[in-house]
């Protein structure tokens, strides 16, 4: 019993750190993505793999194809920390759980509280963020375009559906935690 | 509605310490304590039995019916 516990405090302490580094690396590198994305390096990182295309009305517009002004780029910045706020949201929240778990707290309230704003970010990531992100994205790929071939266009996808879909699964989660919660509390108040 | 712990009152008439019985009965201090403040949500058959034995009475006089709700 208090392996497996040491073993999970052990496992939540690496999930906390990991979350931690990647709170703190991701503004980094999108504040680093938007003022390189006219530079050379962008095409070379792309050429090993690394995929810097921006979402088109259509299809992808690989950066170098786009002629990039400060306030495009600005705009683009923008838009990618707006997309990607439900991430660092979730990093927050899943960080919040790693230190209950490393703490030994496992079946609380406060958990299950966690997983159930966990469950909120997937649903307004699907419905607000993710919607303002593709159409703030297609802007800024069409927006170097002469006048009359700008497109601005609102989608709500199948990914739009999936991320509700796992906002569902991990509501469930967080029912469950809750109602573990409860029965640990009966539990330890059983003499 | 709720069920009233008079604990206390049977460790006051039998003179006995908390931590006597506890001792006696095989559960901590801070166990007793909490059924004895009525924070527990239940109480297991065997530990009812070994405090009855201890303090020598009946469940009936450690636990009491209250029809009328308290705050």
């Amino acid at each position: 019993m208090n392996t497996s516990l040491q073993k999970i405090k052990n496992v939540s302490r690496f999930g906390s750190s990991i979350a931690t580094t990647l709170l703190v690396a991701m503004p980094f590198f999108y504040i680093a993505k938007w003022i390189f994305i006219d530079h050379s390096i962008i095409k070379q990182l792309s050429g090993l793999g690394i995929c810097f295309a921006i979402k088109g009305p259509t299809a992808f517009v690989k950066p170098w194809m786009i002629s990039w002004t400060p306030g495009l780029k600005l705009f683009g910045l923008g838009a990618d920390l707006i997309g990607h706020l439900p991430v660092w949201m979730g990093l927050l929240v899943l960080k919040l759980i790693f230190k209950n778990y490393s703490e030994g707290n496992i079946f609380t309230a406060t958990n299950a509280r966690c997983y159930q704003y966990l469950a909120g970010i997937f649903l307004l990531n699907a419905i607000v963020f993710k919607p303002i992100f593709d159409t703030m994205m297609v802007l800024v790929a069409t927006l170097h375009n002469p006048p009359g071939q700008r497109i601005l266009s609102i989608a709500f996808t199948v990914t739009n559906i999936q991320d509700i879909l796992w906002g569902g699964v991990v509501i469930i989660i967080a029912w469950v935690m809750s109602e573990a919660s409860k029965l640990q509390e009966e539990q330890q108040l059983t003499i | 509605m709720k069920i009233i712990i008079n604990l206390d009152v049977m460790l006051a008439k039998r003179k006995m310490k908390l931590q006597d019985l506890a001792a006696a009965v095989g559960i901590t201090p801070q166990n007793l304590c909490i059924l004895k403040t009525g924070k527990a949500k239940a109480i297991r058959f065997s530990t009812l039995a070994s405090i009855c034995k201890h303090l020598q009475c009946q469940p009936g006089d450690i636990l009491e019916f209250c029809s009328r709700a308290k705050k």
